[in-house]
């Protein structure tokens, strides 16, 4: 059994129904863009990958790169982010068309978000409600008639992707927010090329590693003007953070000061930071602290993360925030099912990523649909978030569903309907079963967008619902990691 | 560099430092004493332990339970647990500023440490546990002297790890005086007692076989006084830690601020002061030389975090 080829262990990979799997087409042969893998892993033994998932581990750990858990200081329940060594790969062709579509919506967001800042034509051109925008609750009104430096409000995305059962990719969700993720996709592809080096000369994969000088040229990009040499840094919420990992790794690649809140201060409008010979000016902040935490003076009072009076400096222009305030009003629930809509309206294209389509019940014929197919479908209301009223169609009795119909039919306006989305599945090692199993996976990519100049990470975080059949790929409720390869040709 | 992340490696330095004195002292004074020539030694010895650590335990505190305190208890914050842990944070704090190697040494030692069980210390495992910890933190400092560049991230860990060596110097020796005096009312004229408890000093500063070689005879009162206090060549010396302080804040400071008050010209002082003093000047009353000095280094601390850690 020990020294079993893993080939036999794909034996028995039984792939989900109705799913898309990655590895494994229909007919059970493998897809071509993961012959040379399936070849080589072929080589190895079922005890050599133990052994080698077993180091990978404590590698992680060693390093630090752990996650989440608060009670730190209680010791002992620190985690590593699980990390699967069977590596997901996107093919050239795919991969190009991903590229474009991420470019497209960036852009098309931002001036998006520009024009939600400033004449609001999109909204009086009733191509998106005014009451969606508004009612949001992530409409900041300190950015009415700001101009950021280059125009840009959305420096870097981190947006999410499924594969669905058809084949195609589908846009889950915009984060313009504070995205986190990129250095798991940075340590994964260490930990592969010190784990399994031979993979590496026999495909071409795309460096991963410019990430951090293409992120520190396009906060640089964005300067306050007449500043020669800018000083930027990284603002984190501090150790007790689940992502410091993180933050920490990008400052040092970066050679940026990792700062706290509490290091800097706000003198006339310019922002300082509290050094051993005194202060000296900040420029430019890429800040991993959340909007309402940022100045304890125009937001949250008990903040103590923030510094206060720095929207003041932000405002007089003395210092870039990146992403700035307020992108969180492009990435809600809401708004992203008028993105295709957003993306035709500035930018006079379609979009090349799909949406998960959406059914707005306001429409006659969407009505028309979404009521003679109800079982099928996921009914929301847009005006609700966190789940809040939602009914999946497949999973609902006959009278919640007439029960719906009715609250439909009284006011359509308020309901979309979605189609239920499945998550292609990936061979993944599964320690406990001690063999490749199918699991639920997603894909996030990082982006770019500075003063004249964009750059998409070709790779991505692809995570892992590391629970047989779950579609949860989240690291706080067992998910995992898989490197990400995007094949050069 | 950052206010902040400069007392974050200050910080770093001197837990790292406690914690190696901590256990070194802890292991020479509870095995040398297993056959050591003098009675009630059990009680002595963990008073002793609780002396030097300032860990309190309640009287008559069953053996287990006050080494446990002292290694590995993370409730106290003065546990060599919590020494570690507090190291760690620190480093965690200026994650950016050292290296990689430097870092996952720190790690690793922080969950040997914060993972150790409790259950058989006594009996089986705090031989290993307090070796680990001395070669730990001495791996550790190798990655500071051979990771880092000399500049002023290195000169603040190194200030902190020269300030906390020559606090912990001064405290084993004001505890083994103690004892010293303890044997002495308990039982008078009792030399060869008195010989062990100062070979267990200068074991408990790994200074036994250098001050053997540099006195060439073997260990006395008034040759270790003189050698833990003034040899400027013995790297655990009160002098030697001053000369080392001089020497880094001298890299964190180029613009050699010397004026009256400040971190330079306090250290300045100490160190002529120590460097002009005798033996012959303190042997009567050491506990007070070094209450003054520590004294001293205490003001040096404050004036350090006032002139450069303060944020």
């Amino acid at each position: 059994m020990e020294r079993a080829p893993l080939k036999n262990i794909f034996a028995s990979y039984q792939a989900y129904d109705a799913c898309f799997d990655e590895v494994f087409a229909e007919d059970g042969t493998v897809r071509p863009h993961y012959h040379k893998l399936y070849e080589l892993f072929s080589g190895y033994t079922l005890r050599d990958f133990q052994e080698l998932n077993e180091r990978t581990k404590l590698a992680f750990f060693n390093q630090g790169i752990t996650f989440a858990v608060y009670s730190d200081e209680a010791g002992g329940s620190e985690r590593i982010f699980p990390f699967d060594l069977f590596p997901r790969i996107i093919p050239a062709s795919e991969w190009s068309m991903i590229e474009k579509g991420i470019i497209q919506r960036n852009y098309a967001l931002n001036l998006f978000l520009h024009d939600l800042y400033h004449d609001k034509k999109i909204l009086k051109d009733k191509v998106v409600p005014a009451d969606l925008v508004f009612s949001s609750g992530n409409y900041n009104k300190y950015m009415i008639g700001h101009n950021p430096v280059g125009g840009i409000y959305n420096h870097i995305s981190g947006t999410d992707l499924i594969r669905h059962r058809d084949g195609k990719y589908y846009i889950l969700e915009d984060n313009i927010r504070c995205p986190s993720g990129v250095s798991y996709i940075l340590a994964n592809r260490e930990a592969m090329k010190s784990g399994l080096s031979d993979l590496f000369q026999e495909s071409q994969v795309a460096l991963v590693k410019p990430y951090p000088v293409e992120l520190l040229a396009t906060i640089q990009s964005v300067a306050p003007e007449n500043v020669d040499q800018p000083t930027a840094v990284v603002l984190t919420p501090g150790i007790f953070n689940s992502a410091y990992y993180e933050h920490s790794f990008l400052a040092q690649r970066m050679g940026i000061e990792l700062v706290e809140g509490r290091d800097l201060l706000v003198d006339n409008d310019f922002v300082y930071m509290k050094t051993i010979y005194g202060r000296q000016k900040v420029d430019i902040i890429y800040r991993r602290v959340d909007d309402e935490f940022l100045d304890p003076m125009v937001y949250r009072p008990d903040s103590m993360l923030g510094v206060p009076g720095l929207m003041t400096a932000y405002r007089a222009g003395n210092v870039t925030l990146v992403n700035a305030p307020g992108t969180g009003v492009a990435d809600d629930k809401a708004v992203y099912t008028y993105v295709p809509q957003i993306i035709r309206y500035y930018l006079g294209e379609e979009a090349i990523l799909h949406n998960v389509p959406t059914w707005h019940c306001e429409k006659p014929d969407d009505l028309k649909y979404v009521l003679g197919n109800m079982a099928e479908l996921v009914l929301k209301p847009v005006d609700e978030s966190g789940g809040y009223g939602i009914v999946i169609g497949p999973q609902a009795t006959r009278a919640q569903l007439d029960e719906y119909r009715t609250r439909i039919l009284a006011n359509p306006r308020k309901y979309i309907a979605q189609p239920v989305m499945s998550l292609s599945t990936h061979a993944t090692y599964i320690e406990d079963e001690v063999m490749f199993e199918p699991r639920h996976i997603d894909l996030r990519i990082f982006s770019l967008l500075g003063k004249d100049r964009h750059y998409v990470l070709k790779g991505g975080l692809s995570r892992v619902a590391l629970r047989r059949g779950s579609l949860i790929v989240n690291s706080s409720q067992g998910g995992g990691s898989k490197d990400t390869w995007v094949l050069e040709k | 560099m950052l206010a902040r992340v400069a007392d974050n490696l200050y910080w770093m330095g001197r837990y790292l430092e406690r914690s190696e004195h901590l256990a070194r002292f802890v292991k020479i004074q509870y095995f040398s004493a297993l056959d050591a020539p003098y009675s009630h030694k059990e009680e002595m010895v963990l008073r002793s332990l609780l002396a030097m650590s300032a860990i309190e335990a309640p009287e008559q505190a069953p053996e287990e339970e006050v080494l446990y305190r002292i290694c590995l208890e993370k409730e106290n914050a003065l546990s060599l647990c919590s020494s570690v842990s507090f190291a760690r944070t620190n480093a965690r704090g200026a994650r950016d500023m050292i290296s990689a190697e430097l870092w996952e040494n720190i790690n690793k030692f922080y969950h040997y440490v914060t993972s150790f069980p409790a259950e058989g210390l006594k009996s089986r495992g705090m031989y290993e546990f307090l070796q680990q910890v001395i070669m730990q933190t001495s791996i550790i400092k190798g990655s500071i002297e051979n990771t880092l560049l000399h500049d002023e991230v290195w000169a603040f860990i190194k200030f902190g790890v020269s300030l906390e060596r020559a606090f912990q110097v001064i405290r084993i020796t004001q505890t083994k005086l103690e004892d010293v005096a303890r044997i002495e009312h308990s039982a008078p004229n009792s030399e060869p007692v008195e010989n062990y408890q100062i070979s267990t000093l200068l074991a408990a500063t790994e200074g036994f076989d250098m001050s053997r070689r540099y006195y060439k005879a073997p260990p006395s009162r008034r040759n270790a006084l003189e050698f833990l206090s003034f040899n400027t060549e013995f790297p655990r010396s009160i002098t030697n830690c001053v000369l080392h302080m001089q020497e880094h804040i001298q890299r964190i400071n180029p613009g050699k601020q010397t004026g009256k008050g400040s971190v330079e010209f306090m250290i300045g002082k100490l160190l002529s002061h120590l460097q002009y003093l005798t033996i012959e000047e303190i042997e009567a009353d050491p506990s007070a030389f070094l209450d003054e000095t520590q004294e001293t280094l205490y003001r040096i601390g404050e004036q350090m975090n006032a002139n450069y850690l303060k944020y």
